[in-house]
């Protein structure tokens, strides 16, 4: 065998320079390049991306319970290395200046916050700082609606408990984002050292205790930012921790990672993900086509060798070896110089996105560029495998009669081998088994369609043939007499105008959708506790200055514990970590569903003058009927249908409703969102507070005070920074996914030029058929390029088509976007590949039109 | 004793719902160190006939012998490996791998059988048929007559006990053919190997010991008074 495969290899090197050997080693390391640059960026990205989420929340994980903990999780939690702080939350009276304030106190550990950093200022509504640490023992930072409660300022003291602690600072965001939103309290931190000797804590009473943990070498503790180059195997321990720890975890307990789903970050991130994984799959696949094209066109080349190492006495599976070496020889140096090229690249891209990245990126790994360089083998061989194997088969006797040509390929091989290798890539780089699975459909079913449509299409355009004008004609029945060729290629066209049509389409959807998203004039700042006697006030006095603002919601705290008559705890099941049934919810009522929601089942209450009315008159006659909207996912996830009787607990007061609707609600609009919104009247009598929000050009600091001076209760929150973040995200992935677009488009073309390649010979032999017979150059060159008009237009429709099919496919399946037809495609798409095949074919065919009929015919054989 | 030997030997092909007959019944026996020429018109079968009796296709029935090796029962496979051991081929069109130098063309028969000698013997074989200087060319940059030269040199490297040769001489022009022809010859009677020839050049047929005549498929044995030796013949040059 060792001879063999010494003279695969010498025929590899003898063959090297053949067109069809390069362009196989051209798409292959398309490939390797493609999958490289995306897995390296995207791992290094997510994992970044995922330390900055984790900066949101503190940690790596929150362990989160009402009573004390069983301390061997946290034992286990050290043993394995896990850095860990904990925390203990709970409410208590704050007092100075006569004035007491219910306020939410964190008593953070040592460390805290183990991940992203707390934000602190001097001014109420002041620039704030970045700080290290927490609040050292005896001193305390409080919120800016604790300030304006007790009439503070920084310097002076407060006392909680038996305790009298020294205002350093006025806290302006905690570390720990994870707590709730919308909270009614004043909001304080303290060393956990002083806890003991306020004496609030007595036996039962009621505190939420927070246990913070990252991974060995993720804590920003001491240093900032030390140890910030963690690797996976860091982040695998976090994970190995969480999955030993849910299955010890009570209904008491809950276990919280960086990125929850239910985030703006997490959904942006997680998009962004499937996007860059789609977009790599699609230049992946644009080249196991080209390879498929050029491997179809070398097997085809190698049939006369074949033969004569047949003749010359090698068995059949001497040929398979030499040639699949051959193949295996051009994977490795494609695979190799490909994922090399690929890891430069990703440097290059984020060298171009310096400005818009964190400086400090998690580093490279080396699996990704191995798992890509296996990959693109993976490609190669699957893709090229079906023709290469066909030359095994080709006849001795070949030698002597060379029409003899070999059993075709054999298509069912040939297709399992794609769909496996796409499929199994779909799975590697995007990890979801919906989107691999769509894909995989979707492009069996687009084979399928674009033969079946290619097919039918040239029989239709013959049927009419003869009314075009002579020269059109001439092209068509060019083509039409080609149509085993055309066929394919019509389909290989059509793939890649397909895929870089939709590629352009998801991105413009998508990006302007999720920019909409977030438009410059997103709330960035929420404004809550604000009392139903001052509402009306308050909100006369932002429409006085001026101020952009939503809808007032009253919110009523209370929580869901009945569905239809069943224990909501028994209802779901601990896996499915239902936060919003774990605590209390807010609550609130609205005549009228807000312009971001969209009802998905059942339908909005009848809106009457009575109940438009609501705030002046709230003597109004409460309906027969108490009924609630709910948003969609929650009640997907608590299997809850219109007409389910949910009961909640208001201030220890039950209160049934019955669902008269479910709610899809967009989460990420940095408005007021609500899982449950009440018809006006059925919560009216509960205390209420009501929140809104608006936006403020700049840091308006002056309308701030103005707010503080004149509604005292009024706590206003500023969001600016997560929108900064969020946009920043997105930015990041535009850029981004547009330096991938290149890549999409270079797969593309050495597929354009595979797809040429396959037909040139037969075109040569044609022309030099036709030059003999005295055809004038400017025959043939009309005759190629209305054929190849032809192909342009039926292959730009065709793509156009294709497109839109899987848009609408991708958007209501994955991307959970509406579906718009795209009218600017039909007229484009057909235009562009018609000038794009006309332009390369012209360029590909102009040996054939200028070169002497004797030479032509020379070049035949 | 005879080194060829066929039976009742029959090709048949379909051609859509018809079945064409090109060979019916023949026999055959070509005895060792024989030269036999196989003639006959354009598609009168010449090549089927060769192409069966050195293996490289089916019969349709009947058998066939080489050096004692039933082909009829042997796979594909298994006919490769006896071409590769006991036969040299030549072809009208040379057919050389164009990207291989002379020196790998004429190498190839002996690294498909894993000869270590490889290339001493291509060398030693490229200077006897005069190509000593040119081993490291192409195919395309060498002359007709070369490339036919190269070819001859990979027919005789494995030292075949049977040379099949398919109109060696079809592609060349008169005095390349004949130098071709008389180095052919020479190397023939210098190794005592068998050899077929098909041609429908007659001239060329009589230079061998034998001819045979393929008409309707089936083989009418020639004269051997007909026959002409090799070093003193004009025929193809003055043909």
């Amino acid at each position: 065998m060792g001879h063999i495969l010494r003279l695969g290899f010498k025929h590899w090197r003898s063959d090297f320079s053949s067109a069809e050997m390069r362009l196989l080693l051209i798409a292959t390391l398309v490939a390797a390049m493609s999958m490289t640059m995306i897995t390296t960026f995207t791992d290094r990205l997510t994992r970044t991306m995922e330390y900055r989420a984790s900066e949101l929340i503190a940690g790596d994980l929150i362990l989160q319970g009402q009573n004390s903990m069983n301390p061997e999780w946290i034992d286990e939690a050290k043993r394995r290395g896990l850095n860990h702080t904990p925390a203990i939350v709970f409410s208590t009276m704050a007092y100075a200046n006569d004035a007491l304030e219910l306020s939410r106190v964190r008593a953070v550990g040592k460390g805290y916050p183990l991940k992203g950093e707390n934000q602190v200022t001097d001014q109420p509504y002041g620039k704030s700082k970045i700080i290290d640490g927490a609040p050292a023992p005896g001193h305390v930072w409080v919120d800016q609606r604790v300030i304006q409660a007790l009439n503070i300022s920084v310097g002076d003291t407060i006392e909680l408990g038996d305790s009298e602690f020294l205002v350093e600072y006025i806290l302006v965001q905690d570390a720990d984002r994870s707590g709730n939103f919308y909270s009614p309290f004043g909001a304080i931190m303290m060393n956990l050292d002083d806890l003991e000797a306020t004496g609030v804590l007595g036996p039962g009473s009621r505190v939420t205790q927070k246990h913070y943990f990252t991974a060995p070498s993720a804590s920003n503790a001491g240093s900032a930012h030390q140890g910030k180059h963690d690797n996976n195997a860091d982040l695998q321990q976090i994970i190995q921790f969480a999955d030993w720890l849910k299955p010890q975890l009570t209904e008491h307990e809950r276990l919280s990672g960086a990125i929850d789903s239910d985030t703006s970050m997490g959904t942006a991130v997680q998009r962004a993900q499937q996007y860059l994984s789609l977009a790599s799959l699609v230049a992946v696949l644009l080249a196991g086509v080209a390879i498929a094209m050029a491997s179809q066109r070398f097997s085809e080349r190698h049939y006369e060798t074949a033969a004569l190492l047949r003749c010359l006495g090698a068995q059949q599976k001497d040929i398979s070896r030499i040639f699949i070496l051959k193949l295996l020889i051009t994977g490795i140096v494609a695979s190799v110089l490909g994922s090399a090229l690929g890891f430069l690249a990703h440097y290059g891209l984020f060298q171009l996105m310096q400005g818009l990245l964190p400086t400090d990126v998690m580093p490279a790994q080396w699996s990704p560029v191995i798992i890509s360089m296996l990959s693109s083998l993976v490609v190669l061989l699957a893709f090229a495998f079906a023709p290469i194997q066909q030359l095994k088969s080709v006849s001795p006797v070949r030698v002597l009669r060379r029409e003899l040509n070999p059993k075709p390929v054999r298509l069912n091989v040939f297709y399992l081998l794609a769909i496996l290798a796409i499929g199994g890539l779909a799975y590697v780089l995007t990890g979801n088994f919906k989107l691999t699975l769509i894909f995989v459909v979707g492009l069996s079913a687009l084979s399928l369609l674009y033969g079946g449509l290619a097919a039918g299409f040239l029989v239709l355009i013959h049927r009419i043939s003869n009314r075009l004008p002579r020269r059109i004609q001439t092209g068509f029945n060019q083509l039409y007499r080609h149509r085993y060729y055309a066929i394919s290629q019509l389909g290989a066209f059509a793939f890649i105008f397909t895929a870089i049509t939709l590629i352009i389409v998801v991105r413009t959807d998508l990006f302007s959708r999720w920019q909409a998203s977030i438009p410059a004039d997103t709330p960035n700042h929420f404004a809550i506790n604000v009392l139903p006697d001052t509402k009306n006030e308050f909100e006369g006095f932002l429409k006085q200055n001026g101020v952009n603002a939503s809808d007032f919601y009253p919110i009523v705290r209370g929580r869901l514990i009945e569905i239809n008559g069943q224990e909501v705890k028994q209802a779901v099941s601990k896996e499915d970590n239902v936060r919003a049934v774990q605590r209390e919810l807010s609550l609130t009522w609205s005549d009228h569903l807000s312009e971001d929601s969209e009802i998905i089942d059942g339908d909005w209450w009848p809106i009457t003058n009575e109940v438009n009315s609501v705030e002046q008159s709230p003597s109004i006659i409460p309906p027969e009927v108490n009924r609630v909207s709910i948003e969609s996912e929650l009640a997907q996830k608590l299997n809850i249908k219109v007409g389910d009787e949910l009961t909640f607990t208001i201030v220890g007061q039950p209160l049934s409703a019955t669902v008269h609707n479910i709610r899809q609600v967009k989460w990420d609009n940095f408005k007021p969102n609500f899982y449950m919104v009440f018809e006006p009247g059925v919560l009216n009598d509960f205390h209420h507070t009501y929140i809104n929000s608006f936006y403020l050009k700049n840091q308006n600091t002056e309308l701030l005070l103005d707010i503080n001076r004149n509604f005292k209760a009024v706590t206003i929150i500023p969001t600016e920074k997560v929108i900064k973040q969020v946009r920043e995200i997105l930015e990041q992935t535009t850029v981004a996914v547009e330096y991938i677009l290149m890549l999409v488009l270079l797969a593309g073309i050495v597929l354009l030029f595979a797809t040429l390649l396959s037909t040139l010979s037969l075109r040569r032999h044609e022309a030099a058929i036709y030059r003999t017979l005295g055809a004038s150059g400017n025959y043939i060159r009309n005759l190629i390029v209305y054929e190849y008009l032809w192909l342009g237009l039926l292959a730009g429709g065709l793509a156009m088509l294709s497109t839109e099919l899987l848009s609408w496919a991708l958007y209501s399946n994955v991307f959970d976007a509406d579906w718009k037809p795209h009218p600017l495609l039909w007229v484009f798409t057909p235009l562009f590949a018609m000038a794009v095949i006309v332009i390369s074919g012209w360029l590909a065919s102009r040996p054939v039109m200028t070169a002497s009929p004797n030479r032509l015919l020379r070049e035949v054989g | 004793m005879a080194v060829i030997k066929a039976e009742n030997l029959s090709k048949e092909v379909s051609l859509g719902n018809q079945t064409l007959s090109i060979l019916s019944a023949l026999n055959l026996e070509v005895n060792a160190r024989e030269s036999l020429a196989i003639i006959g018109r354009s598609g009168s079968g010449k090549s089927t006939l060769l192409s069966l009796l050195a293996g490289l296709d089916s019969a349709t029935s009947g058998k066939i012998a080489l050096n004692g090796n039933e082909l009829t029962k042997l796979d594909e496979d298994g006919r490769a490996a006896v071409r590769n051991q006991h036969v040299g081929f030549i072809f009208q069109s040379f057919q050389l791998l164009p990207h291989l130098t002379a020196l790998d063309n004429v190498m190839l028969p002996l690294e498909l059988a894993g000869d270590k000698q490889a290339q001493r013997k291509a060398e030693a074989w490229l200077d006897k048929v005069g190509l000593g200087g040119r081993m490291h060319h192409q195919p395309n940059q060498l002359s007709g007559g070369e490339q036919q030269r190269v070819a001859i040199a990979r027919a005789f490297v494995t030292e075949p006990e049977i040379l099949f040769a398919d109109e060696p001489t079809g592609n060349l022009d008169p005095t390349t053919g004949q130098n071709i022809v008389d180095l052919l010859f020479e190397l023939n009677a210098e190794h005592g190997t068998t050899l077929v020839l098909v041609t429908h050049d007659h001239q060329l047929a009589h230079l061998c010991q034998r001819y045979v005549i393929l008409e309707n498929g089936a083989l009418i044995e020639g004269q051997a008074e007909d026959t002409v030796s090799p070093q003193n013949s004009s025929l193809v040059r003055n043909g």
